[in-house]
């Protein structure tokens, strides 16, 4: 089956729109042949992983400077993945100086092809809210699953780099969830709760999901109340790392899933898989690494946490302080950073002893530079990726058990919270 | 006569001759190895302290994370690549990064996965291999 390919898209092929445009469409060219596509589609926004030197490492500064000088320019919004260090203070955040010069080459070569500079793994929280049905080439797989899952916009995983040539064109290739037949359900997940999941429920069901699932698209029934964006910010961020969900349909909430049936169209279930209160506190037992009170760092906002969380840290502290024996952070983007200083919140807090990290993220920063041995988060994604990237032991708990670690000082046992 | 394997050409290349190195689960490369030497640094994988530098590397199918390919790309700056891939199922961030080595090193390394057969059963680690990427095949020397 031959790729079919617009005059226009033809034109850029052979060069006749400049240097830059031509590589991005041989390499989409060549993706969608490997993946046997039948034609390009037009995005309307994209969103780059090749955002940090922790990840992308020399390789991905090359690249990025490589299509650069090709004179490269992106044609359509497109937004970046956290900062790989903490953009106000890298020097207080003990960044060591040959990655804070690579990061900033990095940032050079993107911000020169038009990037908005939001620096953020949340960008559904901006200027490029998808609507129902639209295309996106999105890669951070947090936000591709909140794509998919809460507002039924369309986007793979893509890949970094290829992410890059998206943008220079404004198309992707149409493959996999941006073909209706591959968006139906596949697997029944089957909630057996008579209550709505508490806040740290979210992040442990994702968490479970994704180890279950793989690449599956499940089906959930059962969820109860109305969860927050922020509950589902949580979720599907959990499933994306633990697992590779990029499409969830929870049944009442999903806009392609307002029933069981519409959920699943033509498939019938491969399988049915029950979730009882009883497996989540499984499931939260096997997401620590490390059991004992002692605690070295409480690390909030993976997903960069919004206003809304923000505000919830502050009332939790309810006037407060974090203990001098742990460091208590909370990662957001610029722009819930500036909701804060305008209402006073990040003073607040700071008096308190909280620390904001700004525009960057726990597991793409240098963070192992402290050399925490336990840290404490909220985040089912932060959970897994932790012990990898951070070299540090993992203790997972609700939002109001970090903020009463951070008081305390010590992990506290659950009947030790008011 | 020897064994001969014929399956999808993913991503084309140069043929080449080299020694396999075999997995039977899943590899992503962002925390599945060292970027820069190609040792498997996953502590729950099968080949956890083996090099895949130089070989050809055969596993069922891809997972994990969309930077994968950026990993990649690093292993072929560093001159740490595998010489191919083969697998049962390749998914798009490998096969992303194998393009991307052609057009941005100028390094062939070559993909072709959906064999008749369970490729990762079908050849042994330490078994030499022809691999013909513009044919699609892959012969075991004896």
């Amino acid at each position: 089956m031959a790729l079919f390919l617009t005059e226009e898209e033809k034109a850029i092929l052979n060069g006749e729109q400049g240097e830059a445009r031509q590589f991005a469409m041989e390499v989409l060219t060549s993706v969608a042949t490997s993946c046997n596509a039948k034609r390009l589609i037009p995005v309307q926004s994209v969103h780059l992983v090749l955002h940090t030197y922790k990840s992308c490492f020399d390789a991905g500064v090359e690249a990025a400077e490589k299509i650069a000088a090709m004179g490269a320019k992106f044609t359509v919004p497109t937004t970046i993945d956290p900062y790989g260090m903490d953009a106000e203070d890298w020097k207080e955040a003990k960044t060591p100086d040959h990655y804070a010069e690579m990061q900033i080459r990095l940032a050079n070569a993107i911000m020169s092809m038009g990037v908005i500079p939001y620096w953020t793994c949340t960008p559904y929280y901006g200027f490029t809210v998808p609507r129902f049905g639209e295309h996106l080439a999105w890669t951070e797989s947090s936000a591709v699953a909140f794509a998919n899952t809460v507002i039924g916009a369309r986007s793979n995983r893509e890949t970094a780099i290829v992410d890059v040539c998206c943008a220079i064109v404004g198309r992707t290739v149409e493959t996999g969830l941006h073909l209706q037949e591959n968006r139906y359900g596949e697997v029944h997940i089957e909630l057996k709760y008579d209550r709505p999941l508490s806040q740290w429920e979210y992040g442990a069901l994702g968490f479970r999901l994704g180890k279950l699932l793989g690449n599956r698209i499940g089906v959930v029934t059962g969820m109860q109340g109305e969860p927050t964006h922020e509950n589902l910010k949580t979720l599907c961020a959990a499933g994306a790392a633990s697992g590779s969900i990029a499409l969830l349909h929870i049944v009442g909430i999903t806009p392609e899933a307002r029933t069981y049936e519409e959920a699943f169209g033509p498939n019938k279930p491969t399988e049915t898989i029950s979730i009882t209160e009883e497996d989540m506190l499984q499931t939260r037992a096997e997401m620590n690494t490390h059991r004992g009170e002692n605690v070295d760092l409480i690390a909030v906002g993976c997903p960069q946490y919004t206003i809304n969380e923000i505000v919830g840290i502050r009332d939790m502290l309810a006037g407060r302080k974090v203990s001098p024996s742990v460091q208590f952070w909370i990662y957001a983007n610029s722009f819930a950073i500036a909701m804060a200083e305008r209402m006073g919140i990040r003073k607040e807090l700071e008096d308190a002893g909280v620390t904001i990290r700004a525009e960057t993220c726990m597991i793409i920063s240098p963070i192992h530079e402290w050399g925490f041995k336990v840290i404490m988060t909220d985040s089912g994604k932060c959970v897994h990726y932790g012990p990898m990237e951070c070299n540090a032991a993992m203790v997972f708990g609700s939002t109001e058990e970090c903020v009463e670690a951070a008081v305390a000082g010590r992990v506290l046992s659950e009947g030790e919270i008011a | 006569m020897n064994k001969v394997f014929t399956g999808r050409t993913a991503v084309s290349g140069d043929v080449i001759e080299g020694e396999a190195i075999v997995s039977t689960m899943p590899f992503g490369f962002f925390g599945g190895c060292n970027p820069r030497e190609g040792i498997i640094i996953d502590q729950w994988h099968d080949l956890h302290g083996q090099s895949i530098k130089d070989k050809v590397f055969i596993y069922p199918e891809g997972r994990g994370s969309t930077v994968g390919a950026a990993v990649m790309l690093e292993l072929v700056r560093t001159g740490s690549a595998p010489l191919a891939i083969l697998n049962n199922q390749c998914e798009l961030i490998s096969q992303c990064g194998c393009i991307l080595a052609k057009k941005l090193y100028d390094v062939s390394l070559p993909m072709i996965d959906q064999f008749q057969t369970d490729i990762t059963r079908a050849i042994k680690t330490g078994d030499r291999v022809r691999i013909d990427p513009v044919a699609g095949t892959v012969e075991v020397l004896e």
